[in-house]
């Protein structure tokens, strides 16, 4: 019965009245009225049919749903009458609300977004932490072999490591590809089917190197073999083993990790054979990353914590150089590593605070706008007051307008959040080592439904205080008003929300220019020259040579390339972890004053690099004191090394001279020859790190690892690249090569960070000043017009056009010093928070603040120039006249 | 008018459906019958503002109490919307009117002291 059609009910309804009506109507006349008078007596009996109607309503309880259509209805009017404002109004919201959604979209994607298994909540990860701190210490098999066999909180349990270079061979292409070692059970682990032939079998992971089957992913499949059906049983070359595809992984599925999709799996048991880990047979050196289970129906995590935490294994642990001390953490597989997380967390916080500061600035400047629009519509909002309206009404379908306002911004914010996400993920698409990372930042309902809430918080956000405003006002005045008079200059709101405003971007102002300083700071390299130099790695352990045909591979890339024209220089690095330039490369060694330190204890661990001699020089690494090294630091000469200043004034506190004395590395006495600069950028968070530098060739190092080479070239290092690669594969075709790039863009990937929080502050900063300007802009402009009578008098008795520019001006200049002033104040106790990205400035970096200042100085002078100036050409005769 | 019927709605507006119920107790009438009605019977005291008149039937309809249809008067040649009351109209009604009774009782009781004890 109350579901009715709307219309017919209110037919019905209408009929009913009107049939009671005439019967009034002839009441009255048969009271003796003459027919008009009945008909006027007849509807004062009756009452306001409106209001009758809309008491019917109200009992049909449509009340709610009628007034919502009235007012979208009014608001569409509305928004259509002032199509500029509307357009104005949404494009700020658009671009505002399209920041916040593309940004929230990596939150997503990072962390909330489930893994495509099928059942994620019940899976749990476990890392093992070391005393670094981090939680990458490892497992070896054996502990996982125990541990599997030994708990029952898990329904299943897998072992996995993850190498994100393998080495592909395919026909006539070698390309580089992420890839796993994992048990045989994690597929069934993960629940995950292959779509296309099997996942492992248990016996496919019982004996070390038997094996060689592999799992291969659907992207893979799709890139490399056209999506042929008859895959299975194919061959492929992965670090120089032949690998039989025994299946193709789910489209879905790119792994257990988000950001690292993976290509392949193996069994773990060929982890050795494709040349990884260490040799004793057992796999007890070996190390693996982390396990992941599936908890058992009925246990909890806490379960399963408890229960892993005090596993015996721990202790039976017989490895000798593990460390002792490892902290065993479960964490919900549903997100990526705690190590990962922590990064990622960082970052995404700082991006998001500053698209919100930008929305919360588009939603001040946008309640600005509205209040000011309110003020022209005053006499529309006197006029349904008097005539009954409750003010609660009035404020409702007001606020209706400003989230119909909001949601167009919304919409068309959506749209170019794409665009934004894009950018975004180009930025993490590739990183310095020249690995790809893939981010899932499809739109899922969790985007939906943060895009919606935002938009629905933005529209009350700026609407409620104007729509408030609206409704508390004097009606007779209002209604006598023609429009904006002189008590509503004062407008003491709208300054408020200007000088808000004003001081956040000045915020985002310095922040951007902080930025902008650390990210020159890192480009140009600190102390050494990344333009016009190329990096390449040569990954000669993958084809298991022996350490005699590694050292001949190099001397004969580095022949050949000095020689190659367009080259100035060839340096290598050896082994060990991390860039070339990286102050966090190398291996670690010991270091002393004795050769008994080590034991002692009282000596320093540090990063070591292995260098040829050309390395300070091709690198342009200026030597502070004595030299680098020479081709005649051989195995045979006496052994020298280079330290860095760091590790210079740790030792020695910079007592000269330092070259000359002897240092124990690994126990083992070394001469120092030179001391260099540090390569590490000053940065408030890190203290100078030491830094060691021995003789490739002198080093007895194995030679298992990667070999890096920087070469500088002439110029343009992107055309050198594929001459190099020539070079390099004419002398040997089979070694993998990869990270090739130019030295600077790898300088880039590697500060990703610090790049991306700079280009997404300046944008943000920037549109932040715009909005200011626009809203010092209205605010100035609107008191003019206001005004207009004030200043007609003030000329007509001898103020100079002069004197009213500069009473303007001045008035402008207020409203702007006190947002700097405010935003100056809140930016010395914020920018601490960029500190961890801020290399070689500090965040009170004072000569960036002048500069912020002195730029919005400018915004305001342009944005209060030509209201000032309207108000200095008012004619004081034409605006007497007319009031 | 605007001032003073909110006044007077509020007054009624828990027995203005009593009285609604009772009226058609005496057979189905339409909207403009009833407030004549109550009209007439209390002289002229309670004038019904068919602002709160209809309003009043359509909830006493939507809650189920009366029945609504449209049917020819007997001794007019047009159609009038007569309401009609149920048997859960009734029940209610019956309990609408012990609970006027008691608080009427009540009211007095609170009023009129003396007049009790003696």
């Amino acid at each position: 019965m109350r579901w009715w059609p709307f219309a017919k009910r209110n037919a019905d309804l209408e009929r009913e009245l009107q049939s009671d009506l005439e019967l009034e109507e002839e009441e009255q006349r048969e009271n003796g009225l003459p027919p008009e008078e009945a008909r006027y007596a007849a509807l004062r009996a009756f009452g306001n049919p409106a209001l009758i109607r809309e008491k019917t309503h109200e009992a049909w309880g449509w009340a709610v749903v009628e007034h919502l259509w009235q007012d979208l209805r009014y608001a569409l009017r509305q928004l259509k009458k002032y199509p500029g404002f509307t357009a104005v109004v949404v494009f700020i919201l658009a671009v505002a609300i399209g920041a916040n959604c593309a940004i929230f979209s990596f939150v997503d994607a990072v962390f909330l977004k489930p893994l495509p298994v099928p059942h994620p909540e019940r899976l749990i990860r476990i890392y093992a932490r070391g005393p670094s701190g981090h939680y990458g210490a490892g497992f070896s098999y054996p502990e996982f072999q125990q541990l599997r066999d030994h708990t029952s909180s898990f329904d299943a349990l897998a072992i996995e490591t993850e190498r994100p270079q393998l080495h592909l061979v395919l026909g006539d292409n070698s390309v580089e590809i992420p890839g796993e070692f994992v048990s045989a059970n994690y597929f069934r682990v993960l629940g995950v089917e292959p779509h296309l032939g099997r996942s492992f079998l248990p016996e496919e992971d019982a004996v070390p190197g038997r094996n060689t089957v592999v799992v291969i992913s659907d992207a893979l499949w799709t890139a490399r073999f056209n999506r042929d059906p008859a895959v299975l049983g194919r061959v492929i070359s992965i670090n120089s083993i032949l690998f039989k595809v025994v299946g193709v992984a789910p489209p879905e599925f790119y792994g257990d990790l988000p950001g690292q999709p993976h290509d392949v799996w193996i069994p773990a048991m060929m982890y050795r054979a494709a040349g990884y880990g260490c040799d004793d047979g057992t796999y007890n050196c070996s190390l693996f990353d982390t396990m992941i289970g599936s908890l058992a129906p009925g246990s909890s995590p806490a379960q399963a914590q408890a229960e892993v935490a005090s596993a015996t294994v721990w202790s039976a642990s017989d490895w000798p150089e593990r460390p002792s001390r490892r902290q065993i953490a479960l964490f919900s597989a549903n997100r990526s590593s705690p190590d990962d997380q922590a990064d990622n967390a960082a970052q995404l916080r700082l991006l998001m605070l500053v698209t919100a500061s930008l929305l919360m600035i588009a939603c001040a400047n946008l309640a600005g706008l509205l209040l000011a629009r309110s003020l022209t519509r005053k006499r529309e909002i006197a006029v349904r007051l008097s005539l009954g309206a409750a003010g609660s009404r009035i404020v409702r379908q007001l606020l209706t307008e400003s989230v119909m306002l909001a949601s167009l911004g919304g919409i068309a914010g959506l749209a170019l959040s794409l665009a934004g996400k894009r950018i975004l993920s180009d930025f993490y698409a590739l990183d310095s080592e020249g690995f790809r990372h893939f981010y899932d930042l499809r739109f899922d309902w969790r985007a939906a439904a943060f895009s919606i809430g935002l938009t629905m918080l933005a529209g009350i956000f700026f609407g409620l205080l104007p729509a408030l405003k609206a409704v508390r006002q004097d009606l007779v005045t209002d209604l006598k008003d023609g429009g904006p008079t002189e008590q509503h200059t004062r407008g003491a709101l709208r300054s408020a929300l200007v000088i808000a405003q004003i001081a956040l971007s000045i915020v985002l102002v310095i922040a951007s220019g902080l930025l902008m300083r650390s990210a020159a700071k890192i480009a140009k390299g600190t102390n050494f020259d990344p333009e016009n130099a190329l990096v390449i790695r040569l990954r000669p352990e993958l084809m298991k040579y022996t350490p005699q045909r590694v050292d001949a591979l190099v001397r004969e890339v580095y022949q050949r390339l000095s020689t190659e024209p367009g080259i100035v220089s060839v340096a290598y690095m050896q082994g060990g972890e991390g860039l070339v330039w990286d102050w966090r490369s190398g291996r670690d060694a010991q270091v002393g004053l004795s050769a008994e330190s080590r034991d002692h204890g009282s000596g320093l661990q540090v990063r070591k690099q292995d260098v040829s001699s050309e390395f300070f020089s091709t690198l342009k690494i200026p030597l502070l004191q004595g030299r680098g090294f020479t081709e005649h630091d051989l195995p045979a000469s006496p052994p020298v090394a280079v330290i860095n200043q760091a590790l210079a004034q740790r030792i020695w506190s910079g007592g000269n001279p330092v070259v000359g004395r002897t240092l124990y590395v690994n126990s083992r006495p070394f001469q120092i020859i030179g001391v260099c600069a540090d390569l590490q950028p000053a940065n408030s968070l890190y203290a100078p790190e030491p830094h060691l530098y021995l003789s490739y060739w002198q080093s007895n190092a194995t030679r298992e690892g990667d070999i890096r080479l920087v070469v500088r070239v002439g110029h343009d290092p992107a055309q050198m690249l594929p001459i190099v690669r020539r070079a390099i594969q004419s002398i040997d075709a089979g070694v993998p090569v990869g990270e090739d790039m130019p030295l600077a863009v790898q300088v880039r990937l590697d500060y990703m960070s610090v790049l991306l929080a700079q280009r997404v502050m300046t944008f943000c900063g920037l549109l932040a000043l715009c909005l200011s300007a626009m809203g010092l802009y209205s605010v100035l402009a609107f008191a003019v017009r206001a005004r207009s009578l004030e200043i007609g008098v003030r000329m007509a008795l001898g103020a100079r056009k002069q004197d009213v520019l500069f009473l303007f001006l001045m008035d402008g200049a207020r409203l702007a010093l006190a947002g700097a002033a405010a935003g100056v104040v809140a930016a010395l106790v914020s920018t601490w928070m960029l500190r961890a990205l801020l290399f070689g400035v500090l965040p009170t970096d004072l000569g960036i603040i002048g500069y912020a200042v002195g730029l919005l100085v400018l915004v305001a002078l342009a944005a209060c120039i030509l209201p000032a100036s309207r108000a200095a050409s008012i004619s004081p005769m034409r605006v007497l006249r007319s009031q | 008018m605007t001032k003073e019927a909110p006044q007077r709605t509020t007054v009624l507006q828990g027995t203005l459906d009593m009285l609604i119920l009772r009226t058609l107790l005496y057979g189905p009438a339409h909207g403009h019958q009833i407030g004549k009605h109550i009209q007439r019977t209390t002289n002229d005291f309670l004038q019904m503002q068919h602002g709160s008149l209809y309003p009043a039937l359509h909830r006493l309809e939507k809650r189920g109490w009366v029945v609504s249809k449209w049917e020819t008067a007997p001794d007019r040649n047009r159609e009038f919307k007569y309401y009609r009351l149920t048997e859960k109209g009734r029940k209610q009604l019956i309990a609408e009117e012990s609970q006027w009774k008691q608080m009427t009782e009540a009211v007095a009781r609170v009023m009129w002291p003396a007049a009790e004890e003696s």
